[in-house]
């Protein structure tokens, strides 16, 4: 119980409490020990990532081992090995076998997958952006007006950038801002409440 | 079933085709569209302008394959610019698949000025650190000691290495570095603010995809970045500026990535309002043919 709840709420309370605190401490003694917390913090996210690959290569063998969907899994497998090997033998250099896998292989492959995107979009848009009532209309013709004025079509039509800029800048501004101080201050609670250890969700609830 | 019914009802196959026609066109023809500057991208541009020769530009790259097509070009432009300008540039990256983006931009970019008779020295006139994990912790330590923070860069080369590496060496923390410029499609740009800019008033411009212009906009307003690359249309502006500049000082031209792009997106933004226009005209025709029948 100690080392699984006790121990760890009481760090979480020594480093927020200390974090926040030398955010706003100019000293340089502060600012040093800050330096020295932000190169701590880089140390653990090397060992986040060794755990995450780790927790990828375990997964992938136990649906080997069940014969679940066996080819995807063994491509990952040899796809996470191989790219390993070849960045560890032949380096990651600019000329490099790895570097044009990944130019000529991950980024099509990544880039094809979003690109679909933009034609379930526009079959979405078809079907479904109907003017059925005042605020759909509106939020029809602002979208139409904000897409025109935002493209080329905008450079030769000023009229139309300046709407555009108009409503980019004053009414969209206007939520978007009250919704960032929103998120802020959410942000804000949210860290309190786990320093105090009333939020607990970050130990497995 | 009326015409109207069978038009509101169009298989998926031809929207699709319909808009692979408008996309593939302009590239395969090569339409090249001659953007007018918007003005939040004239305000990076015109920061980078008159950087003093041998300043430190540092540019992040926070994005993946899947963004690249708006982000890449912009981001060898930005780089092209810079260099024409002398300004030294520094790459690194915040994540794992912009790491090799981030290589081929600085790859690309400095055999383009060799081709164009003018070789870059690797070292002097560029670095490339490559990528760092810690995100916002690598932001705040490079405040504090870049050194630490990238002991080597992404070959392995130490930064503190003054006759190999006298661009790094010279580097010690944000006051050596005179404009950050932060390529993502993620929520990168809003960190480096919180660190690099409020802890150590760092400038700051982003470079980011148009779907997130929204979010980035009102930051221009209260001066916590100095420009805003958003979107596709940016990314040409920007490279049609830089081109013309390249042309007349290198007699070079660059090849055209996001000024071939921008005519394929406002060809299928026509192409989307218009089917959105004949998708309503569909559903009212229909309504109407309805109450009639009533």
């Amino acid at each position: 119980m100690f080392f699984s709840r006790t121990l760890p709420m009481i760090l979480v309370f020594v480093m927020g409490v200390i974090g926040a605190s030398l955010y706003f401490i100019p000293h340089p003694s502060a600012q040093s020990l800050e330096n020295t917390l932000s190169q701590w913090s880089i140390a653990i996210g090397s060992f986040a990532i060794f755990l995450a690959i780790t927790s990828l290569i375990r997964r992938y063998i136990n649906n080997l081992k069940r014969g679940k969907e066996v080819v995807y899994n063994l491509v990952a497998l040899i796809s996470l090995f191989g790219m390993a090997l070849l960045g560890l033998i032949g380096g990651t250099g600019p000329n490099s076998v790895f570097q044009k896998i990944f130019i000529n292989v991950q980024v099509p492959l990544d880039a094809t997958m979003f690109s679909l995107l933009g034609f379930y979009v526009t079959s979405a848009a078809y079907r479904a952006f109907r003017a059925r009532n005042v605020e759909a209309t509106l939020l029809l013709i602002t979208a139409i007006l904000v897409i025109l004025g935002i493209s080329t079509i905008g450079d030769s039509q000023t009229w139309l950038r300046n709407l555009q800029e108009w409503i980019m800048n004053v009414p969209n501004l206007a939520q978007k801002r009250g919704i960032t101080i929103g998120v802020g201050l959410g942000m804000i609670a949210t860290s309190v409440k786990i320093i105090l250890g009333i939020e607990r969700n970050w130990m497995g609830g | 079933m009326s015409f109207w019914e069978k038009l509101s009802k169009l298989p998926r196959f031809w929207i699709y085709l319909g808009l692979l026609i408008v996309m593939i066109l302009p590239i395969v023809l090569k339409i090249k569209a001659h953007p007018k500057m918007g003005l939040e991208t004239r305000l990076v541009y015109d920061y980078i302008d008159h950087m003093k020769p041998g300043s430190v530009l540092l540019m992040n790259f926070t994005y993946g394959p899947s963004s690249m097509p708006e982000l890449h070009p912009m981001a060898k432009a930005v780089m092209r610019h810079a260099l024409l300008r002398g300004v030294k540039v520094v790459g690194m990256s915040l994540n794992i698949e912009g790491t090799g983006l981030g290589l081929d931009v600085f790859n690309s970019v400095a055999n383009e000025f060799k081709e164009a008779g003018h070789p870059l020295q690797y070292g002097k006139d560029y670095v490339y650190l490559g990528y760092k994990t810690g995100y916002a912790m690598v932001i705040r330590g490079i405040g504090g000691d870049f050194h630490e923070t990238f002991p080597v860069d992404y070959f392995g080369h130490s930064t503190s290495d003054e006759e190999t590496m006298p661009l790094t060496a010279r580097i010690h923390n944000y006051d050596d570095i005179d404009l950050v410029i932060d390529f993502s499609a993620s929520g990168s740009g809003a960190t480096w603010i919180t660190y690099a800019y409020q802890q150590f008033n760092q400038k700051i411009a982003i470079g980011i995809t148009a779907v997130m212009g929204a979010d980035y906009q009102q930051y221009i307003r209260t001066g916590q970045l100095v420009g805003l690359l958003n979107g596709m249309k940016a990314a040409a502006d920007y490279e049609a500026a830089v081109a013309k500049l390249m042309e007349k000082e290198l007699h070079y031209t660059p090849p055209p990535y996001a000024t071939v792009g921008i005519t394929a997106v406002t060809w299928a933004q026509l192409y989307l309002i218009l089917m959105v226009i004949v998708g309503n005209l569909a559903f009212f025709m229909i309504r109407k043919q309805q109450r009639r029948r009533r």
